[in-house]
């Protein structure tokens, strides 16, 4: 479903990721996972056309590279983002910052039923939707993120730090979430600091280590490889 | 201070709105391009200046002020459509400084090229007929033109906040300048939005021009010191913010309107005061946002 190859990004003169591939298929989830610094967010903006300078191909579900197209096209193909830190718009309402992600959906006119459907997952920002959104608290920011971007039908979910600063209960709750998700054929990307948390929903992992792929498996080699685990991930 | 009565006071007042009012359309154009595009637009001025050109330019040819007043800022907007696609655009993510300078030329270029065609003599621009004479407002005589310079700005200011407000463009707007990244990620492209938000403020621009037109002389140099003023307003209002733009624009005008009736010999002095004040409380202007710079 999404094939990266040869992927390489640059910072000013950085080398930043250095021949990253990885292909997806449909209906999995992927985890990429490494320490601080290792280039995990960065593969991800360079997928997304987020940093300017970039080399390699990316194509999602048998299109053609999309890799240097810009950033707007990638949600229209189907595949959404939420980015670190949740990025939900300040001085928006939760049904705003929702109908944000619906405006460049063919869904446009339909709020009603979409946030009728979001509700079914997402039931706490039904209760909130005239609230402004940086008000609720970090877990709800991170379920409304997520639910904007599947507020257009989304066929791939690429996530950067979902439970970061989050509590363990919230943790979980993000993580039926993902589970409910998975349910509806939609395949996650998902990138993390806390590894465990992410192996364990995963069926991929993916090591990243100064930039390139340090290793590539399944998400149970990770959580049953012991010196792995401590070179790379340091849990 | 003696002799000034409650009326003229009043009439002083209603003199600083209508003075606030032409500050009001140049500040929401400049503060809303640099909310958005983060373009410190130097040629705010002469966008101004030319959009009374083009009214005496329209105005001469079909004789209809009101077609007039239609015409420009459709036509200075066109023009705000051409330099963000073609010049501001390939300056986006190179800092500040690269679209700064470019409208700080272009706006000398543009003044260059109307006093070539009009020369530096000012040309007249009467005021249209159905707006000439004065109002009797109870508490004294007041300009028509004046009062529907003051009517012209507040429909104007509604318009802009209910497209705003209330509609997708709007939504696109106020989220494109908290976040353009994730209004990309979004799917949208804002780019377009900050095409549309460039023609508007140009536009607007260019209308505070041609409604200037027969209260200040026409001159090529009506744009510089104008600027100057428009900078102030966003400056006490708050870079970005079409709220702070309007109240800024409204006290600057009153501010200055009344300080020539008390202290005619500190006039010029007086906005200047005034955002000294403000800065010294607020440094994010009265309803900026902190740090929006950085």
């Amino acid at each position: 479903m999404l094939k990266i190859e040869n992927l390489n990004a640059w910072y000013d003169r950085s080398h930043i990721i250095q021949g990253v591939s990885l292909h997806v298929n449909k209906g999995e989830i992927v985890s990429i996972i490494g320490r601080n610094g290792a280039g995990k967010t960065t593969t991800l903006r360079s997928v997304m056309g987020l940093i300017d300078k970039r080399k390699g191909s990316v194509c999602f579900n048998g299109g053609d590279d999309m890799l240097m197209e810009p950033t707007h096209t990638r949600f229209r193909h189907g595949l959404a983002f939420v980015p670190e830190d949740r990025r939900i718009v300040a001085g928006l309402t939760v049904r705003e910052n929702l109908r944000l992600g619906l405006l460049a959906s063919d869904k446009k006119n339909q709020e009603n039923e979409v946030i009728e459907r979001i509700s079914v997952t997402f039931p706490r920002l039904k209760e909130r939707l005239d609230q402004v959104a940086e008000t609720m608290s970090g877990g709800e920011q991170q379920m409304l993120a997520v639910a904007r971007a599947l507020a257009r039908d989304v066929k791939l979910l690429i996530l950067d730090e979902p439970y970061e600063g989050l509590a363990p209960v919230i943790v979980h709750e993000i993580e039926r979430i993902l589970m409910e998700i998975r349910k509806l054929g939609i395949t996650t990307i998902i990138v993390e600091q806390n590894a465990v948390a992410a192996l364990q929903l995963a069926d991929k992992a993916l090591i990243l280590d100064m930039g390139k792929i340090a290793f590539r498996g399944t998400a149970k080699e990770v959580l049953e490889d012991k010196e792995l685990r401590h070179e790379y991930l340091a849990i | 201070m003696d002799g000034i009565t409650l009326n003229l006071f009043a009439l002083q007042l209603f003199t600083g709105l209508a003075l606030g009012s032409v500050f009001v359309l140049l500040a929401v154009g400049l503060s809303l391009i640099f909310g958005l595009l983060t373009v410190v637009n130097f040629a705010h001025g002469a966008f101004y200046m030319v959009g009374a050109y083009v009214g005496v330019f329209v105005l001469g040819l079909t004789g209809n002020f009101w077609f007039t007043l239609a015409a420009v800022p459709v036509v200075v907007g066109s023009m705000g459509v051409v330099v963000e696609r073609y010049l501001v655009r390939p300056l986006y993510g190179r800092g500040i400084d690269y679209p700064l300078l470019l409208t700080f030329g272009l706006g000398m270029a543009l003044v260059e090229v109307v006093r070539i065609v009009y020369g530096l003599e000012g040309v007249p621009f009467d005021t249209p007929k159905e707006l000439r004479g004065a109002v009797d407002l109870g508490f004294g005589f007041f300009p028509l033109y004046r009062l529907f310079l003051i009517g012209i700005t507040t429909v104007l200011v509604m318009v802009l906040w209910l497209f705003i407000e209330k509609t997708s463009y709007g939504l696109v707007i106020r989220a494109g300048a908290r976040d353009p990244e994730i209004v990309r990620v979004l799917g949208i492209d804002i780019s377009k939005v900050w095409l549309i938000v460039f023609a508007i403020g140009t536009g607007v621009a260019g209308l505070a021009g041609v409604l200037s037109a027969p209260m200040r002389s026409v001159i090529p140099d009506m744009g510089s010191t104008v600027l100057v003023e428009a900078f102030v307003v966003t400056v006490v209002g708050g870079m970005g913010s079409l709220v702070g733009a309007v109240v800024a624009g409204l006290l600057v005008g009153v501010v200055v309107s009344m300080t020539s009736l008390f202290w005619p010999s500190l006039t010029d002095l007086s906005m200047f005061a005034l955002m000294a004040a403000v800065l010294l409380v607020r440094p994010q202007g009265l309803f900026g946002k902190k740090g929006l710079m950085g």
